[in-house]
This record gives C-alpha cells, structure tokens and sequence, in this order.
C-alpha cells in the first residue's frame, strides 16, 4: 500500500479479491472511507495474469492513473488507486494478503490457509496466510485479530506439520486457546469448519489449503507426531455461520380492522452495511422492525435475517440479532449494571463472563458513572445508550434500531451514531436502523430505503437518491413580503415549485444551476429586490417529495399533530381508545 | 444450546425481589395495613366476641391474626401481577421476548418478589403478635408452618395476578380484581368461626369460600395447635390455585410474549 488509510501495509491474497467498504478482509484497504461499497475486483484469469475490473464504483478504479471502464491487465509495478487509496503491485505473484506474520515452511507446497473472524474485534474479517501465522496481542497485523486485548502477547501459532496438514498450538497464554469448545493443551490438527477460539476472538477455519483433514484435540502430554497410544478424541466440527445479511421478499402485515401496516416489501442488506429505513410515523417501520425481529409474524412473504427465516427459525434469528425498539423499555427501579446482569445471565453468557461484559459494554457506551443508579433517573440520551448495550451483550451479528435518537438532544444524537457507526465499521456488524430524520438517513446509512403507507418507495445510496432527483433547489426571499406572489410568478419560468419555506418562495430548477444567471436577471428586470438567494442541492426531503408528493419533515409534523389530537381525545369521558400505532 | 430453566428464573427472581422491595408503596401497605385492621378491631369486638358460646378462644388477637397471613398473601395479585402487566405496557416484555428466556422462567421467576414480601409480611406479624400477648398454639414449628402457608397464599394469589396480566395486559384490571378478592374476606369466617354464623345465606357462603379455609388453616395453628384436616384444606386449597391460575397462566404466554 502506497498511500490511504492502511499505507505501508502487505496484502496478500489467492485467486480473487474483492476491494471495498463491504469487503471483510484486506478489501477494506483498512477502512478507506472513500471506496464504494463494492469498489473493485482483482483476479487471477486462466493465463495466470492479474486483472482488475471497477464494479460500477463512484469514483472510478485507476491503474497508472488513467480509469479504467473495462477490466485491465496488471503488471508488477502497476500503480492502482482506489478511493484514497494507492496499490502497488510488487512481484510477478502480485500476491496479497491480510497483512500476517506469514512464513513459508520448507519443503512444503504453499497453501493459502483462509481464516474468518466470527467473534472479536476484528469480527467479519477474512486472514489469508502461508506457512505459519502468530496470533498474539505482539503479532504483527491479522495476527493480532483486530488488536484482541484479550489475547495474549504471544498466544498462539498456526502452522504447518511435516505431513502438510494444519496445527494450532498454545504458546503459554494466560485464558488459553480452545478448538471447538475444547482447550488445548497439545498441538491439535485444524480441519475445514473448525472453530479455533483465543482471547475475546473466534476464528472459523474456512480453508486449510490441504486436501483432506481430520480435527483432532488430543488429550495429555502427547507430542505431535504421536504415539499410537495417545488416543485422539473426536471433535465435531461447528458449521460455518450463515452470513449476516438481511433479505426480504414481499413481506406483508396485515391488522385485522386496521389495514395493511406493510404492503409487499422487497430489500436486501449487505452483511457489515448500515441500512436507514426512513418514513414518519405510521409509514411502517417499527411494523416491519417487529416481524424482522420474531416479535411479529408476518401475514405474507419471507424474510431471512442472518441467514435464518424469521418464522420457522425465530430462536436462531433471535440469537443473532440485538434490539433496540422505539421505546427504551427499561425498569426504572433497576440499576444499570442490574439490568446488564439480568440481560447477561437471560441470554446465556457463561457466568465467569458476564461481569467483564457488562464493564466492557457500560463503559462502551459511557455509563461507568451512572451504572450504579437506578434507571429511573436517567436521561434520554443515557436509557438510550443503556438499552444499545443491553442490545450487544450477546455479540449479536445484526442489529435492529428503531428510531435510537428520536426525542434525544444533538450531543447524545451524534454519541450514539458514532457507537452505530464503530459497530458497523469495526466489528462488521449489520445495521438496521428506522429514522424519521433525514440527517440521520444521510450522515449514518450507506443505503436508504424510504417507506410510506407500508411501501418502499425509493433506495439507494443517499448520493444515489439525490442524483436520481437530480436538480438542485432555488429559493428566493423578496425584500417586501408583498412582493412574494411576483416573486413566484417569475421563478415558475425555471421550474417547478417545491414547497416554500416560511418567507421564501423555492423552485426546483429545470436546467440547475445555468438558470440562476437568468433568474437573477429575471428578477431585476421585473425591479425586485431580494433579501435572500440560495441554492440548495437535492436533500432526502426532496427525493421523499418527489416520491410521495409530501415533505417528510411536514409528514412528521402531520403525525405529531395527529397523535397529539388522539391523546387529547382519549383523555375526554367515553372518547374511543388510541388506535395501535403502526 | 439455551439456559436452563433454573438459570433463568434466578435472575427474573432476584430483579423481581429486587423491585419489589425498592417500592416502600408497595412494601408499606402490606406491612402496615393488616396491623392498622387489627388494631381497630380487636380492642373493639374483643369483649364481645369472646363471650359467645362456643367460641373457640379467650386470645382475640390470635383469633384474628389469621386475617393478616392470608392478606399478606392477597397482595400477591397486585405485586406480581402488577408489575408484569406493567413489564407489558413499557415494553420490557417485549424486551425479555428477544432473550431465550422460557415461558415458565417468567412466570416464576415474578413470583418470587411477591413471596419474599409476603414473607416478610408474615414475620412482623408474628413478632407484633408475640409482643401483644398472642401465642402461637402450635409453637415453634407452627411458626415455620406460618411461615410456609403464608408463601403458598402468596404464590396462589401471585398467580392469579400474573394470569390476569397476562391476559389482558392490563395494570387497571389487575387492581380491579384485587377489591373483588378483598371482598370475599367480608364473606369468610374471618371475624367468626362458620359455626357460630347465625345468618344462613352468610354461613353457606363462608362455608364455599376458599378464603374460610386459608384463614382457618392458619387459625389452627395460632389458638389451636396442630389440626391435620385444617391445614390440608388451607394448604389444599392453596395449592390448587396455584395449579389452575399457572396453568391458565401459560396459555396466555404464548400470545403474550409473542414471537416466532
């Protein structure tokens, strides 16, 4: 790596790598921030030669700086940028890796031994290596699982035997090093599928690089070319984890009496992305919150959640998901480390754990201080950040947030999407977050799904959305309020009003920012002045306008209202009872 | 694999138990109110009652201390199910739901602040008792007797609260059944052995009241010593509330604690 974020690094990789904010391994380019989310692809083709083709990125793949629009062949000393990022190619191999402490063993054919983070800091991540590979707080890059701090200095090695199969061994570590659930005392041969665990990290083996392997954990002082009598014991290999995607086809609730809540919903999120789910109140949301999360059942279609169907797999779907609902439902006579130790010990973490996961969560979250306190003095901002935490204790893979900042004030709001952001980021946990605020939408999703009456009316990327709507917004304040239907009349020649503000007069311009000139023009011609011009670019609200005729900003207002006119009726004698909220 | 049950009601117990106690509104008019009825009425129906023919004791105080172990028990139905219906209307449940937590877990494990107050009940009353002259016929293993049948009206009542809560979801309706509970009380052998009723009506009522029989399992044991019959039909009785109201309990948990 010549430059970005993760300069100075060595990736290696086998046949393919994908590059790009999604990619969980060295694809990441150490989190360059300014990749797309599928960037880029290298592959190896039949002749041996490396190609790299750009997969519909934003800001283009360049090899030598020219962008490259079809898949281009690459040469040792190749430069390739991507996002901030610039590759070099450095060897005819041009062979990339996860940046490890490898080294070949002689005398062996190298392998590529393809290890997958499921638990830990460095969770989603994919390590590639040859030879040998240290795993320790000490170890230089994947080796350190994602800087681990459970991990020993040196704590364990990965490496070859003389036959060509794998090994993992302890090197003295103070929590130990576990296979399948088993502690090791001995060298113990790794196979497809094994679960290899050290410090807080879980490492699926995924690929050994050799055809044919047995797991075995061996018991006593045994050494690793065996003796006969050093009878092995069996391990059962754990099955690789699903992906923690989330997929939705035509999902519908229906309330009896009340209607369709949701009306035939089709999306898909991405493992490691942050989805927004964006609409007011009443739009569906928290409907389909539910039914993702097993609270619900759905009347029709199917949903998988991390990999699981959310009707007939609900225990597992559970156990892979945290949440957080609308209302941060918390006792307020409990304390907060009450309400970790009760959420610890119902979701099944090992007693000697729980303790150093609730500290690790509280103090995550900035709680330290207020944990010892009952619940029911806390602020918003702070039952927020308790029920996030209680939403994580059981490592969940994807994570459900509907609506987490409404009602909080901007410092908790951004406190809180920094954590949703670290989340996603560093531990490639999927989020799915319901908003009705459109900063939220833009500043915290990569992709956007707008939902209204129960329908997905548009998704994308947020820069996705505003190109799709595309011209920017004018608005004109006159100097004299009278002046203001004038005013109008001459900005409807450049394009269609979209909603005035409270003084100005907007218009979304047909020809963008070339018309401004003659705007202004215009309106010296007709003799007004202007107190005010401004242009503005496309916003969410404009593409939720443009989709649903509405502002969703009035929309929340209109529900407000309307909610807030409900609640004064039900407080009248014999008034009707609140309808369910959708 | 999930947690066992055990594991489980452990925890909902000790948030439960925890809850319970913090809450001096809840705590207060257990403790106090049985000894405030005491107060008023044995100074006052003492004399009077005491002379009937064939009334089966001189000691007043014990007479009617029987009153306060089943009442102590009675405010089960609003503790456990009140606090469960309200764990409904603020989402907690829903809450719980996410976790692997088992039906049976929440169920028992919302019991247990009710008994540990119940209990706690149970324990002034008998010191209050002693220290105002009332004697405890049965002696010290009748205690523990008290002790025990005041936990099986706690969770016979607890019960009862949880299933209403869960079947309706509701605080109000939970206090609702409450003063209906209390009511039966009126219509008990709680101030006068069944055989010295002289209304018929009152007497056949007394006489189907379960209540009679909690109050008289407990009497037995304050102003009579041990009387086996007592004590089966009090604890009997007990003992089938809590069966059919868990039962019943059970089926609404399903469609209460909804998930799939």
């Amino acid at each position: 790596m010549r430059s970005g974020p993760a300069a100075g690094q060595e990736i290696q990789f086998g046949d393919e790598l994908l590059i790009g904010r999604g990619a969980d391994q060295g694809g990441s380019l150490g989190g360059d921030n300014e990749l797309s989310r599928r960037h880029a692809r290298l592959v190896r083709g039949a002749n041996g030669r490396l190609l790299v083709e750009d997969l519909g990125s934003t800001n283009g793949t360049f090899v030598n700086d020219a962008r490259i629009a079809e898949p281009a062949m690459l040469s040792p000393g190749d430069v390739l940028r991507v996002g901030s990022s610039e590759l070099e190619l450095s060897g005819p191999a041009a062979s990339v890796e996860e940046p490890t402490a490898a080294r070949a063993v002689p005398g062996l054919e190298e392998a590529t031994v393809v290890l997958r983070v499921t638990v830990g800091p460095a969770l989603g991540q994919e390590i590639r290596f040859t030879g040998e590979l240290e795993i320790g707080r000490g170890a230089e890059a994947g080796g350190s699982l994602g800087g681990d701090p459970e991990l020993s200095r040196r704590h364990a090695r990965l490496s070859r035997r003389p036959d060509g199969q794998l090994e993992v061994e302890d090197l003295g570590s103070t929590n130990g090093t576990a296979v399948n659930g088993t502690r090791i005392t001995t060298p113990v041969v790794l196979g497809p599928g094994d679960v290899l665990q050290a410090g807080g990290s879980q490492v699926l083996v995924a690929d050994t690089g050799t055809p044919v392997q047995t797991t075995q954990v061996r018991e006593g002082p045994a050494p690793v070319d065996a003796a006969p009598e050093a009878a092995p014991v069996q391990v059962p290999a754990a099955a690789p984890l699903p992906p923690n995607s989330i997929e939705v086809e035509g999902l519908v609730r229906d309330f009896k009496g009340k209607g369709r809540a949701v009306d035939g919903i089709y999306l898909r999120v991405e493992p490691g992305e942050i989805y927004g789910f964006l609409g007011p109140n009443g739009a569906g949301k928290s409907t389909t919150v539910h039914m993702l999360t097993t609270l619900l059942p759905p009347t029709g279609g199917t949903a998988r959640v991390a990999g699981y169907d959310v009707v007939s797999d609900g225990p597992r779907v559970r156990s892979s998901i945290g949440v957080a609902l609308q209302e941060a439902a918390l006792d307020p006579v409990l304390t907060g480390w009450q309400h970790m130790s009760l959420q610890t010990a119902l979701q099944g973490i090992p007693k000697a754990e729980r303790k150093q996961r609730a500290d690790e969560l509280i103090e995550r979250v900035g709680l330290t201080d207020a944990a010892d306190r009952p619940t029911g003095g806390y602020s918003g901002g702070m039952r927020r950040r308790l029920d996030l935490a209680l939403s994580l204790v059981h490592r969940p893979r994807v994570v459900f947030l509907d609506e987490p900042t409404t009602g909080l004030d901007p410092k908790s709001r951004t406190d809180l999407w920094d954590e949703v952001a670290r989340l996603a980021r560093d531990e490639g946990v999927t989020i799915f977050l319901t908003t009705q605020y459109l900063e939220e939408a833009d500043v915290l999703a990569e992709r956007v799904g707008i939902i209204e009456s129960g329908n997905i009316v548009a998704e994308g990327t947020p820069a996705e959305l505003k190109a799709e709507i595309g011209r920017p917004t004018v608005e004109v304040v006159p100097t004299n309020e009278t002046d203001r239907a004038r005013v109008s009349s001459v900005l409807s020649r450049f394009g269609e009003h979209s909603g005035a503000g409270h003084r100005g007069v907007s218009v979304r311009l047909n020809h963008g920012v070339d018309d401004l000139a003659d705007i202004v023009r215009a309106l010296d011609a007709e003799g007004l002045s202007v107190g005010n011009l401004a242009l503005h670019a496309p916003t969410l609200d404009d593409v939720f306008l443009a989709k649903t005729g509405r502002s969703l900003e009035e929309s929340v207002e209109e529900t407000e209202m309307a909610q807030q006119a409900s609640r004064t009726q039900i407080s009248l004698p014999g008034s009707p009872i609140l309808p369910q909220q959708r | 694999m999930s947690p066992s049950l055990a594991s489980q009601v452990g925890p909902l117990a000790r948030r439960s138990i925890a809850a319970t106690l913090k809450q001096p509104l809840i705590i207060t008019p257990t403790l106090i109110f049985p000894l405030f009825f005491l107060a008023v009425n044995v100074p006052g129906l003492e004399a009077a009652t005491t002379r009937l023919k064939g009334f089966p004791t001189d000691d007043y105080l014990a007479f009617s201390l029987a009153f306060a172990f089943v009442q102590a028990g009675l405010a089960g139905v609003t503790t456990a199910g009140g606090a469960l219906a309200q764990d409904i209307s603020n989402g907690f449940l829903s809450r719980l739901s996410l976790t692997p937590m088992k039906g049976a877990a929440l169920i028992f494990g919302s019991l247990s602040g009710t008994v540990v107050l119940a209990e706690l009940g149970a324990v002034t009353y008998i010191v209050v008792g002693l220290a105002f002259g009332a004697k405890i016929e049965a002696g010290v293993g009748g205690a523990l007797v008290l002790l025990l049948l005041t936990g099986l009206f706690a969770l016979a009542f607890g019960s009862i609260g949880i299933f209403v809560a869960l079947k309706t979801g509701s605080g109000e309706a939970v206090e609702a059944v409450f003063p209906l509970l209390f009511a039966l009380f009126f219509l008990s052998s709680m101030a006068m052995p069944r055989n010295l009723i002289q209304t018929d009506w009152f007497k056949t009522f007394a006489t189907y009241n379960p209540l009679s029989y909690m109050i008289e399992a407990v009497r037995s044991l304050l102003i009579s010593g041990w009387d086996a019959e007592a004590l089966a039909l009090g604890g009997g009785i007990a003992g089938v509330t809590i069966v059919v109201a868990i039962t019943l309990a059970a089926t609404q948990i399903s469609r209460r604690v909804l998930r799939t």
